[in-house]
Order: C-alpha cells, then structure tokens, then sequence
C-alpha cells in the first residue's frame, strides 16, 4: 500500500465520521424544529384558551348587565390554571378512595366558590360551565408545560433519546390537546358533548316511558326517576343538568338501593374509548361498571353492587378522544338510539316482570335536561 | 382549533417549498440537456440526486397542499310532540336538549328540541 492508499482511506474514514456526526446533528435539528412546531401550536391553543374562558366571563356578566374587572379576573384566573391536585399517597393503601373522594370535592367545591366570587350574580348553569372550563385550561396548561419541559431538556442535554420519545408521543399527545381544545366551544356554549351519550340514553328513557313522572333530586347536582317500563320499576340515575356537571352516582346508587328492595340489576351507559379499528357510534355490551375519571365512583358502585350481590351490565358507546370532549356529532348522536334499544334488550331478557333495575346516564350532562 | 393553527404553521413553508420544486426542476432539465449535449456520464448521477430532490420536495409540497379543515353546521332539530313535525335550525347558545322553544306550525302547539348535534359540511 502506498502513500496515496493510506491518504484515500484515511479521507474517507474522515468523510464517513463527519458524515455520521452531520446526520445526527441534521437528525436533532429536524426533531427540534417539529417539536418546536408543536409547541407554538400548544402555545397558541394554551392562550386561546384562556381567552376563550375570560371571554365567557365577559359574557356572562353583559347577559346579567353587571360589570367585572377582567383585569382581575385574569390575574385570578392565571392563577386557577396553576393550581395542582395532589393525589393522596398510597403507601398504606387502605382507605385510599375514601381519601380521593374528599379531596376531589374540596377540590370541586373550592373551583365553585372561587367562581361564584368572581361572577356572584351566575346561574348554577353558568357556574358549572365555567368550572368545566377552567379544568379544560388547566389541562391544556399541564400538556403544555410538561411537553416544553421534556423539549427543553432534551435541547439542554442535546439527547436524541429524549428528543425522540418526545417526538414519537406528539400526536397522542396532541389527540389529548384536541380534545380539550374542541372541549372550550362546548363547555363556553353549553352544547352537549360525546361524553353526554350517557345522560342522553337515560334523558330519552325519561322522555319516552315517563312523561309525567317525577324527577327527584337526590344528591348534589343528581336527579332520580322512577319509571314503568314492561312491568318493571326502572330507577334512572343520572346528573341534573343542562350544567355541566357529572353528578354523584355512587350516593345516588347507594341511596337507590336503601329505598328500593327489589333491584335485580345495574345498567350503566357511558362512552367508551374506540380502538382506531372500531368505528365511531359503535355500541358494544359489558358487564361491570362503565365509569371513567379517578374511579371512585367506579369503586363504591362496585363495592355496593357486591354488597347487595346485584349484577352489572354496561352498554358502551364508542368514540374518540376528541369525540368525547367536543361537541357531540350526528353520528354519536344517533347511536343513542341504538344504546337505548341495547339497553331495553337488555332489561327485557336479563330481568323479569316485578324486578327494579337501576339505568344510570354516565358522563357530562351539559346541554341535556332533565 | 389547534390543527388549524398546526396547520397554518406548517403551510408558512409552501412558498419555500414551491420555489423549491421549481429550482429542482430547473436544475434537473438542465442537467438532462446536459448530458444529452456532452454524453457525459457523471450528469446521470446528478440527475438521480436532482430527481431525488425534485421528488421529495414535491411530496412534501402535496402533502401541505392535502391539508383540509373541517368545517361544521350546528344544528338542531325542533319537534312536535303532537303532531310530529320536526325542523332544523341552527344551534344557539343556551340551547339544550329538551328544551321547550317555539311554536308548531301545523297544530300550533309547544315544540321542543329533540336534537342536539354538528355536523360536517360536505365539499
């Protein structure tokens, strides 16, 4: 081998290394400036919705003829946004619902209060949709700063590791933020939204079979009616709106089953998460409890249910993410219909003449009534 | 809403990309014509990497150009518990299902709405 031999080779080990290093710094430069794309746009929809929320509040007090300082009421809101919910530690896990259940209520009972002395003159409607979206900021908030904290320490540390799970979870994470987003228009207007599908099948059951039947409130922000349907007692449970409230079930069930003696099943209706596979609008059975959120409702409707030794069955409606939190769409909404008749089959072969049976309307009851 | 505004960012780079796509194309005729005139065939390579370019760029360019927002109607369907006449109308602030609002035009009697929903505007 030559002079010249070893001088090609060396050159074009050269050439090979800066040519690895170009690419991955070219790599980094081109995750950075989509991840920064996706930041601005999360930026943008962060502020929005905080305009959008102060706007409402703006509304509010012109549709009551009363004035507010905005100016204070941003400040205040701003702070809101910020305020975090601590989960209770688990380390002795024993009692943990109980624990969850009476923060999330100071949690839900202090954002009311910090409302209604923002905006005192506010229907309880108005109240309730304004507390819905305040928590839609927030979350819109928290998604935001954790991706721009997870971006700026991926930058800092220049790690394409970081970078790259980051940028491989953008658009779950962007589904998520769609969601909220879609959320502001629904919740600043009062529309119902994919998550009402609940309270929607048990309002067309009242609406059908008990036109003149009574609706009782039970527990906060929950109503209860009795209804006949094929010789049965049918005992609907579901959030009173059109507030955008979600109600207490659990209470609701729990009183349900002192009054009544004779309940041979638990029927819940809820939207359900779709897999990309499944189809918007598709209903599908199951048995057990179909309640989202923290799961304590979830927990004390089963811990009821075992302690009566009364079956659960679930009719779900499936949806999107974004489905579930914008407002309801033709689709979603026709395929109550279907739910309703699900949930008729199932009474009619699951239960006998003389049976009660609870149906509860899972979800955000915004824009349903009663 | 936040694709819009995703979008929108993203479609700040179609005149680049579009200026692009015309300097590809310039450059890979040029150098077809060339290698047509010299028959030179170190040309065929830079055409390939041209080519290469012109088509990413291209693809690129289509894919921002395929970009569509959805657009919603906001309606919602009134109903006459007696008669059953029902109508569309747009959805209003303040407006929920159930909701007695107005007055049937065939019998004259409270009509309530019976439906809540969006839905997407064709075309």
């Amino acid at each position: 081998m030559n002079g010249q031999g070893i001088g090609d080779v060396i050159t074009w080990i050269v050439l090979l290394t800066l040519f690895a290093y170009l690419n991955r710094e070219f790599e980094i430069w081109r995750m950075i400036s989509e991840i920064e794309t996706y930041i601005a746009a999360f930026k943008s929809i962060r502020d929005k919705a905080i305009q959008c929320t102060l706007n409402s509040f703006k509304e509010i007090s012109l549709r009551n003829e009363q004035k507010v300082n905005l100016k204070i009421i941003e400040e205040r809101l701003r702070k809101l946004i910020e305020i975090s919910f601590i989960q209770p530690t688990d380390l002795d896990p024993y009692g943990i619902v109980g624990k969850l259940k009476h923060l999330v209520r100071t949690t839900d009972k202090t954002l009311e209060s910090e409302v209604k002395t923002l905006i005192p003159f506010a229907s309880k409607a108005e109240i309730e949709n304004m507390k819905n979206l305040i928590g839609a900021t927030q979350a819109i908030n928290e998604i935001y700063k954790i991706v721009d904290h997870i971006y700026r320490i991926g930058r800092k540390f220049k790690s394409l590791w970081i970078l790259m799970q980051l940028s491989a979870l953008l658009p779950f994470i962007t589904e998520s933020i769609k969601a909220y987003e879609s959320s502001l228009e629904a919740f600043s207007n009062g529309y119902p939204v994919g998550d009402s599908v609940g309270p929607i099948v048990a309002a067309k059951f009242i609406k059908r079979y008990g036109k003149d039947v009574r609706v009782k409130d039970v527990e906060e922000d929950t109503i209860i009616a009795e209804i006949p349907y094929k010789d049965r007692t049918i005992i609907i449970i579901k959030a009173k709106g059109p507030a955008g409230v979600v109600g207490r079930l659990d209470d609701a069930v729990e009183y349900a089953l002192s009054i009544y003696k004779n309940i041979k099943m638990i029927i819940t209706v809820d939207a359900a998460h779709k897999l990309e596979s499944e189809e918007s609008g598709s209903i599908s059975d199951g048995f057990g409890v179909a309640i989202g959120g923290m799961g304590i409702e979830k927990f004390n409707i089963e811990k009821l249910a075992t302690l009566h030794r009364v079956p659960l069955y679930a009719v779900l409606i499936k949806m999107s993410e974004e489905e579930a939190l914008s407002v309801i769409n033709k689709k979603l909404f026709e395929a109550t219909d279907n739910a309703l008749k699900n949930v008729e089959r199932v009474i009619e072969e699951r239960s006998n003449p003389g049976d009660s049976i609870i149906l509860i309307g899972v979800g955000n009851t915004i824009g349903v009534t009663p | 809403m936040s694709l819009e505004k995703l979008y929108e960012i993203k479609k700040q780079w179609m005149p680049i990309y579009f200026i692009l796509l015309i300097i590809s194309i310039i450059v890979t005729l040029y150098l077809m014509l060339m290698y047509l005139y010299t028959a030179n065939e170190d040309y065929v390579m830079y055409i390939m990497l041209s080519t290469l370019f012109s088509f990413y760029v291209g693809f690129n360019l289509v894919k921002l150009l395929r970009i569509k927002t959805p657009k919603y109607n906001y309606v919602k369907v009134l109903t006459c518990p007696e008669c059953g006449y029902s109508m569309v109308k747009p959805m209003a602030k303040g407006d929920y299902l159930f909701k007695v609002e107005g007055e049937c035009p065939k019998c004259k009697s409270s009509m309530h709405i019976s439906a809540l929903y969006k839905e997407k505007v064709k075309g």
